[in-house]
């Protein structure tokens, strides 16, 4: 009976704990979408209207046609899609070379990219800020894709190895039989095996460039190279804070990362329990 | 016999040698970029930490003085504390809460695949957008939060969340709602590792929630909060952008981090050469803490390899 009435507490204290949980971490969101729909007038209104009243798009038409918005959208875009391709890349490369090839010292030279981790970001920024000015990649896509692939690259090469570990070797030896190359069963065969992997790097590498600020803030100041995290804190900055802008801005830079989540949390949860943490 | 195998032996390693040639090719990328933006710049970050001036080519040899400008200067110090202090407060805060959370989720239930993507999401998210949706949150005029709280009677007046008693705190848990998330993802598949068996047996032999959690749960989790502490501490003590959007140091230097400072000194005040020393310092300051971590911790020794 006691046993009993122990287990029925402890799912009621577990359900409440979930729905505290799902409030927190996802009333936030609501609140924001929400009030990017309001009228302007409504958003600043008190006390707050928790279910609007009158829904619109102006805010988001305001966002589109009156400010940058779009030229930080496109720079945005282009640094990200940028470093997720050379992250890609690099790290594939390099995943497969650490696991698959006696190279001495691998183990320290995987280290290392870990090692990578320690630097505080201003140690980069500063430098590459003095460093790119004097060579002309301040204000560039160029540069802020070394920026970001700089943070991103020590990550997703240690996740590739891990990765390629996972992938059986005799695969690829079957195909050698076969007479295909080192470098064509590499392509053909464990690259494929490893996809999940490239999946878990490529949204890695796109939240990075994505969510950056701290890189956009240093090394741009040119309002046509700026990026949409920068852009849309400037609306803060002014005498007049425009609240509408700000939320509608900030919705729309949520929904890349919101889809990911939904559409590919696996590989997500994949690329966080092989990365060597379990 | 002896002939036939030095041959073989020989055959062997000339297969191997452009075998190995080719790996080079392989990590050569990445080795590079390795070596090209991470290690080069932190050189010339410390060669910058010794000059004075503003620009690769026309800086001053000025030997330690930049150093000594910052020992005697006592923003420098605070930051420092204040520095420490955010490190500690908001790991600590994101170790007991995160391994709540993965406790909390991972048993079973309805629709745990929609409430774990909920959970995820925040890390995901960029900074910026948390900060925006909070600072509205939270705002003291206008904010849902000080509506709800006076509506329930829980305050008569409106708080101000980013003033000098509780920007600090404000800080620290608004970068928790995002942060947390870390823990509870690499806690949660440790957990999910654990033998259901453990726990049957524990509850057998009598033991409570409380028992089972010190006794089973804990010991095999240890070894990861081990490592995703030194992480968090590391990133936690760099944090630029969360504190920066929030409050950019203030009120009255209140969350004003050694990165913040840093950060003023090169990039408003215009003096590269004195930024670039306090990041070498923090840089020791982490290398230390590291060098000592490991020594009496060894979380190194949880990561396969």
């Amino acid at each position: 009976m006691d046993e009993q009435y122990l287990g029925w507490a402890s799912n009621l204290l577990k359900y409440l704990g979930i729905v505290l949980l799902v409030v927190v971490f996802g009333f936030p969101f609501y609140w924001m979408f929400i009030s990017g729909i309001k009228p302007s007038s409504e958003i600043i209104q008190y006390p707050p209207q928790i279910i609007p009243g009158t829904i619109t798009l102006a805010n988001y038409e305001r966002l589109f046609f009156d400010t940058n918005y779009l030229i930080w959208l496109r720079n945005s875009l282009i640094v990200s899609v940028g470093n997720v391709v050379l992250s890609i890349v690099i790290s594939t490369l390099a995943g497969y070379g650490l696991t698959r090839y006696d190279i001495p010292y691998k183990k320290y030279i995987a280290m290392s990219f870990i090692f990578a981790y320690m630097f505080p970001p201003l140690m980069l920024g500063i430098p590459y800020y003095l460093v790119f000015d004097s060579i002309n990649l301040l204000n560039s896509y160029t540069g802020l894709i070394i920026a970001h692939s700089a943070i991103t690259i020590p990550f997703t090469t240690w996740l590739m190895w891990q990765f390629f570990q996972t992938v059986p070797i005799s695969w690829e030896e079957s195909a050698w039989v076969f007479g295909a190359s080192r470098f064509k069963s590499m392509i053909e065969i464990a690259t494929p095996g490893a996809l999940p992997g490239i999946i878990a790097c490529a949204i890695y590498a796109f939240a990075i460039s994505w969510g950056d600020y701290t890189f956009a803030l240093i090394l741009v100041d040119d309002p046509n190279m700026t990026l949409l995290t920068v852009g849309i804190d400037v609306y803060t900055q002014g005498a007049q804070v425009y609240w509408d802008l700000i939320l509608t801005g900030a919705s729309l830079l949520v929904v890349p990362p919101l889809i990911l989540v939904f559409t590919l949390n696996k590989y997500i949860l994949a690329g966080f329990s092989i990365s060597g943490f379990e | 016999m002896n002939l036939q195998a030095r041959i073989q032996g020989r055959v062997n390693e000339f297969r191997r040698r452009p075998e190995r040639l080719l790996g080079y090719f392989y990590i050569a990328p990445a080795v590079v970029v390795f070596f090209g933006v991470s290690l080069f710049p932190i050189l010339v970050g410390i060669y910058i930490s010794f000059h004075s001036g503003y620009g690769v080519f026309d800086l001053e040899y000025v030997g330690l003085s930049n150093y000594e400008l910052l020992a005697s200067n006592d923003t420098f110090w605070n930051s420092t504390r204040r520095g420490v202090l955010y490190a500690l407060y908001s790991v600590f805060s994101q170790v007991v809460v995160g391994v709540g959370i993965a406790l909390l989720i991972n048993s079973s239930f309805k629709f745990s695949n929609v409430v774990r993507s909920i959970v995820l999401l925040p890390y995901l998210i960029p900074t910026v957008a948390i900060a925006m949706i909070f600072e509205w949150l939270f705002h003291n005029r206008i904010g849902l939060v000080n509506y709800l709280l006076q509506e329930g009677g829980m305050i008569s007046e409106p708080i101000n969340f980013f003033s000098v008693d509780l920007a600090f705190h404000s800080v620290v848990w608004i970068g928790n709602w995002k942060y947390t998330i870390f823990v509870v993802l690499i806690v949660l598949a440790r957990l999910q590792s654990i033998n259901p068996e453990l726990y049957e047996l524990a509850k057998i032999n009598g033991a409570n929630a409380v028992h089972r959690f010190f006794d089973v749960t804990f010991p095999n989790i240890k070894g990861v909060l081990f490592l995703v502490i030194l992480l968090r501490s590391i990133w936690q003590f760099n944090k630029f952008d969360m504190i920066w959007l929030l409050t950019s140091g203030g009120p009255f230097n209140e969350t004003l981090t050694m990165v913040i400072y840093a950060y003023q000194i090169a990039f408003q005040q215009f003096r590269g050469g004195v930024g670039a020393s306090l990041t070498v310092i923090m840089f020791l300051m982490l290398l230390a803490t590291g060098v000592v971590y490991f020594r009496q911790f060894k979380p190194h020794e949880e990561v396969e390899t």
